[in-house]
């Protein structure tokens, strides 16, 4: 098998659609229709996947040449710069392999997906081409074998973020959604771009493999330390994955269209972050303190972004705090040593939650574009493969066995447990019901009980296109299966020998016993735990938003849920709180728009004032002395004679009074 | 009877007298060429200290400088300057400001300059005769024509290249249309 | 008094002295030139009474003299004529008011 040429056009093939696309792709599109335009941008992609798979399948079998721990090709040189070099190469190994699959996959579908759901856009042709870009800079973020093309990966990454963020660019909401989400990412990318320096004055290198030897080696001496590394490092995850405080620009990303919601911000480029932590687990495994400072931060955006679910009214929003939450569980379980787990959650998450905003783009465009839950109801009976396909998703969300969230969770939980970190696992414990509510509540409120359709459009509910209803079957089958065919047998499976030789050495480093699993000891009864508190919380979103799920009926009851909002001065604040997301957009227009704004005013009027002044004042000293050295050139020669006559005295004198002495 | 020796009442000699007499009528003839108003009245003040002038070289024993600065100075550069006076009269008559706005400073400044020139003066050994020399005009003309025949000719000159200029600076440029010729 | 080579030195210096100060204070350029030949006379005084009282410098001292007021002429006849010459274009002698040449 021809690997080296596979893993190249995997990132080869999608951005040739891209330029194909940029380029011709408005031509095609007013020539021949949407589908000419499209065309060129799904086949790579699918080939794209094709190779994909076939890659990881050859990494995780461990086959030729990648051996256990992994294959490194180089493109070509790309600085050669006496000290520093850098190469332009690919780096193949199971960690690689797994986030392929789901990057390939999920961009596969939602590409197939896009043909319907755009299909009354006049901009398609844009949207496949930035599509495309996108699914580029993803691949090569998760291929790139040295530190430099990762972080040029990732700012590409953010700004195919940005342009299908604003795709709608007219709208103005979009416009600033867009902005917003750069610029925080932004904000994380220094520190990444910091901790890439540190890395080099470390080690001397970029190369992933080859710094990360030399950081961990004993004995080596550091001029950053590896903990101030790993934190910088942490912080750029910190921003393209949405954590805590640097979470504010994912919600406002969902002004972009659907597809965009779930390739982007719930399966790949919130991963990035993931994904780079993972990928520098050795470093995080020398320290310690950043390794709890990760799980901290994970866990507290995981029950932040879950409280803010609870009284989100617009589809999506529910969805984007579900990721955000989901995305802290994941540090957490890096935080907490539990690496396998956190790729694990990675994978099924990134099916699930990609399926979910699928559907609730399928909704969406059933109801012709209204996107609050205030106006949906009853649509169960109108559109049932949506339907379908979003209670598997949220049962899988939900943790409820056999599906996948159930496998990934529970691993988190369960080694947070047993590695010691007891305030993690009841934090994360907690964040599981919630999950269940709020996910139970949206859809109790979009497809159970009355129907608040407008009823103008009413009638017109019909289900989506026969394009968009395969994405989400194809996706459905992974949410199901992929928990079981990942996570079984308990305790081992098949992730866990896959990404061994990737995680085995800093799980051995941080001393947490390898326990067996116990089945009918602690394993199990934190098992039970989890699924009975998932359970618990559908129960009470049912008994609130109602259920209408073969033997299950119940109806919803809105008053009820005012009441307990308002049942006395903590719940009125929580709820207050929860609605306004706890004030951070306001918190950060206060400090950074508002007092950076005075002193960005300040240091202008210095700027102006002081320096500017200073110039222009050596300037207008210049010119004073020129205009008032000039009064003596009158033009007149009784007044140059007097001058000479005024000269030749002084001279005279002064020799007169010298040559005297 | 002659003229006594000295001065009857004061004692004294007649040279010294008539040098006080002269150099007075010079100072303060020459104070006058340059307060007066009129410019006229200056003009003919200078031809009064040329003339007090003349009369101190003859004192000093050279009676041919005094005439040759009669002849010049006073009949042809006092003319000149007279001549020169009357045509460049303008309608308004004597300007209202004799004098510059620099004229205080230049005062000053010619003060300053005789005092230190006077005390340089006096402070300094000559190395002179204790009397004067009367010069003999054969020998004058003489060495003239002999040892200074070439700064002699170079006057000459130097004063037919002034002729031809002046009357060259001085022409009337031609109005348009206006040819040359017998006017 | 006649027989110190001082008193003339002085005399000469007092009549330069004058002129100078015709020369930088006077508006009118004829003024101008009248001063400069107090100023030469003063020179030319000088001179002589060198050539009176320096047995070396008998005949020298006068026909230097003689020279200086030669030349003298020959620079006042130039000068005049320029002077009516710039009158004949500014139509005033008043040489405060030729000023062209002012920064």
């Amino acid at each position: 098998m021809p690997y080296d040429a596979l893993i190249a056009i995997i990132p080869a093939l999608p951005i040739a659609g891209f330029v194909f696309t940029a380029l011709a792709g408005r031509r095609l599109q007013a020539s021949y229709g949407r589908n000419a335009a499209s065309a060129v941008p799904i086949a790579v992609v699918i080939l794209s996947w094709l190779a994909g798979m076939a890659v990881a399948y050859g990494a995780l079998t461990h086959a030729d040449p990648f051996g256990a721990t992994g294959h490194a090709m180089t493109l070509w040189r790309w600085i050669p710069a006496g000290a520093f070099q850098v190469d332009a190469g690919f780096f193949v190994d199971g960690l690689t392999a797994c986030l392929l699959i789901v990057v390939t996959t999920i961009g596969m579908l939602v590409h197939i997906y896009s043909i319907g759901y755009m299909s009354h856009d006049p901009g398609t042709w844009r949207f496949f081409a930035y599509l495309n870009l996108f699914m580029t800079s993803m691949l090569v973020l998760v291929l790139a074998s040295s530190w430099l093309v990762v972080f040029v990966a990732w700012e590409l990454v953010g700004l195919s973020s940005y342009l299908l963020i604003g795709f709608w660019y007219r709208k103005r909401s979009a416009a600033l959604a867009s902005k917003k989400a750069f610029i925080v990412n932004r904000v994380g990318d220094v520190g990444f771009a910091l901790g890439i320096m540190a890395i080099f004055v470390n080690t001397g290198t970029l190369d992933i493999r080859t710094s990360i030897e030399r950081l961990i080696a004993p004995g080596a001496v550091l001029t950053v330390p590896i903990v101030v590394v790993a934190l910088l490092v942490f912080s750029g995850a910190m921003g393209k994955s949405a954590q805590f405080p640097l979470h504010v620009w994912l919600p406002d990303a969902m002004e972009g269209p659907t597809p965009v919601s779930a390739l982007i911000h719930a399966a790949t480029m919130v991963n990035a972050g993931v994904y780079l932590v993972a990928r520098a687990n050795p470093i995080f495994g020398h320290a310690q303190g950043a390794m709890l400072v990760v799980a901290a931060i994970g866990i507290f955006t995981a029950i932040l972004a879950a409280s803010i679910a609870f009284t989100q009214t617009d589809i999506k929003r529910v969805l984007a705090y579900s990721t955000l939450s989901q995305l802290g569980y994941m540090f957490a379980a890096l935080g907490v040593g539990a690496w396998t787990a956190a790729i694990f959650h990675l994978m099924a998450h990134g099916f699930f939650k990609g399926l979910l905003f699928l559907d609730s783009g399928s909704v969406i465009h059933a109801v012709h574009e209204e996107q609050d839950m205030r106006r949906m109801g009853g649509l169960w009976r109108k559109i049932p493969i949506t339907y379908g396909t979003m209670l598997i998703g949220s049962l899988a969300i939900a943790g409820i066995p056999p599906l996948a969230g159930f496998f990934s969770k529970d691993e988190i939980l369960g080694e947070a447990f047993k590695n010691g970190f007891l305030v993690v696992w009841a934090v994360g414990f907690v964040v599981a019901g919630m999950t269940a509510f709020y996910m139970f509540r949206l859809m109790g409120m979009t497809f159970w009980g009355p129907s608040h359709v407008d009823p103008a459009i009413e009638p017109t509910i019909h289900e989506s296109p026969r394009s968009m209803t395969v994405s989400l079957v194809l996706l459905a089958i992974p949410s199901v299966l992929i928990g079981m065919v990942l996570g079984l047998p308990f305790g081992g499976g098949l992730l866990k020998t896959w990404l061994e030789p990737v995680f085995g050495e800093t799980v051995a480093l941080s001393g947490h016993a390898e326990a067996g699993f116990a089945l009918f000891g602690i394993d199990g009864a934190l098992i039970i735990a989890s699924v009975a508190v998932a359970t618990l919380g559908i129960v009470v979103a049912w008994r609130f938003f109602g259920i209408e799920l073969g033997p299950l009926r119940s109806e919803p009851r809105p008053k009820a849920v005012v009441a307990i909002a308002e049942a006395n001065g903590a719940t009125r604040f929580l709820y207050r709180a929860s609605l306004n997301k706890w004030w951070f957009d306001e918190l950060n227009d206060l400090l950074f728009i508002r007092i950076g704004g005075r002193l960005a005013m300040a240091a202008w009027w210095f700027d102006r004032n002081v320096v500017d002044g200073t110039v222009n004042g050596i300037g207008s000293v210049a010119v004073g002395f020129g205009r008032g050295l000039r009064r003596v050139q009158t033009g007149r020669v009784q007044n140059y004679a007097l001058g000479i006559a005024i000269g030749l005295i002084v001279m005279a004198g002064s020799y007169l009074v010298i040559a005297g002495r | 009877m002659g003229i006594p020796d000295t001065i009857p009442i004061i004692g004294g000699s007649w040279n010294d007298l008539l040098f006080l007499i002269f150099a007075a009528i010079l100072i303060g003839s020459g104070l006058l060429v340059v307060i007066l108003r009129d410019i006229i009245r200056c003009g003919l003040a200078m031809i009064v200290c040329f003339g007090a002038l003349a009369g101190i070289y003859v004192v000093l024993g050279a009676p041919l400088i005094a005439g040759a600065q009669v002849l010049v100075y006073i009949g042809a550069i006092s003319v000149l300057i007279l001549f020169a006076i009357m045509l460049t009269q303008t309608k308004a008559g004597p300007a209202r400001l004799v004098f510059q706005t620099q004229a205080v400073p230049a005062a000053i400044a010619s003060i300053v300059l005789a005092v230190i020139l006077a005390l340089v003066i006096s402070a300094t050994d000559w190395g002179a005769a204790p009397e004067r020399i009367r010069v003999a005009t054969a020998a004058m003309a003489r060495i003239l024509f002999a040892d200074f025949v070439l700064p002699f000719e170079v006057v000459s000159v130097i004063l037919l290249a002034a002729v031809i200029g002046g009357i060259y600076l001085a022409k009337r440029e031609l109005e348009p249309g206006e040819k040359r010729g017998p006017r | 008094m006649t027989n110190s080579l001082d008193a003339y030195l002085i005399l000469s210096a007092l009549l330069f002295c004058i002129g100078t100060f015709g020369f930088l204070a006077r508006r009118n350029a004829i003024s101008m030139l009248m001063s400069i030949e107090l100023m030469l006379n003063g020179v030319n005084l000088a001179i002589v009474a060198f050539g009176a009282f320096n047995p070396h410098l008998r005949e020298q001292g006068s026909i230097i003299a003689l020279i200086v007021i030669a030349v003298a002429a020959g620079e006042a006849t130039v000068g005049l004529a320029i002077v009516m010459a710039i009158f004949r274009n500014r139509r005033t002698p008043l040489v405060d008011e030729y000023d062209s040449m002012r920064q």
